[in-house]
């Protein structure tokens, strides 16, 4: 039964649809060419992601200084 | 799906698509596009759900393709990764899209059809066998479905599934078990 478990999971229960290769190759065409992050690139993201935390306490901060003024 | 392929240089390959030779990705595709198939039918996935986590996992490594250290592991393995992960997501969440058929009349397999007769007792033992698989819980079936590419050893297999290479074994052998009682019980 172990071998014939084995022959069973070892032929593709799928197999690659006409095309394939095209349709991906096609979908590569539109992107850009892959580039290592780097570490400006890190910079940029983490710098956006402080930025962008700063403004959600800000508002938050602003909701609460609002809703203590009229409590 | 597992037969020997002529050697291929993938990082020399891989340097050179980076260098702007974007016809090179396509050797990558054609080189894992049959292990990957094979690999998203073993998680049981329906071949619309497959095709589209396939071509998604080679877009990702075509985005990252930069990021990927040939001295931290082997291209398959890194490959591997991006589509379990995306597999994984994709079992953990099947309401999220409209399941599709199964229909191989919308889905022509690439290579030569054998004998009708044989064509049709061949797809009802894949049906039978993805059954089974689909009836496994989601961690056995991940496993399964890893460990029958021959290009991925324990190691690889183990650092994809994040545990040590012993508990792989272990988790393989009771895998194949309950899937040997799912056929049992329920296809003969």
């Amino acid at each position: 039964m172990d071998e014939e478990l084995d022959a069973l999971l070892k032929q593709p229960l799928l197999d690659v649809p006409a095309g394939f290769e095209a349709r991906v190759m096609a979908a590569v065409a539109l992107r850009p060419a892959p580039a290592r992050t780097t570490w400006w690139g890190w910079l940029a993201v983490l710098t956006g992601a402080a930025l962008g935390a700063w403004q959600v306490l800000g508002f938050a901060l602003g909701v609460w200084l609002t809703a203590s003024a009229h409590g | 799906m597992t037969s020997p392929v002529p050697a291929l240089d993938i990082p020399a390959l891989i340097a050179r698509i980076l260098q702007g030779e974007r016809a090179g990705f396509a050797v990558l595709v054609r080189r894992y596009q049959g292990p990957l198939f094979a690999y998203l039918g073993r998680m049981g996935l329906s071949p619309g759900v497959a095709e589209e986590l396939a071509q998604e996992s080679f877009l990702r490594a075509w985005r990252h393709l930069a990021d990927y250290d040939a001295a931290r592991g082997a291209f398959s393995t890194w490959l591997f990764t991006i589509a379990h992960r995306l597999a994984l997501s994709e079992c953990a969440h099947p309401l999220r899209r409209a399941q599709q058929p199964w229909n191989d009349e919308v889905h022509q397999p690439a290579c030569e059809a054998p004998q009708p007769h044989e064509a049709l007792m061949q797809q009802q033992r894949r049906q039978q066998v993805q059954q089974a698989l689909r009836a496994l819980p989601l961690a056995d079936r991940s496993v399964l479905a890893l460990a029958y590419f021959e290009e991925l050893d324990m190691a690889a297999i183990a650092r994809i599934e994040g545990c040590g290479v012993g508990a792989l074994k272990v988790r393989l052998h009771r895998a194949r078990q309950r899937l040997r009682k799912e056929l049992e019980q329920h296809h003969g």
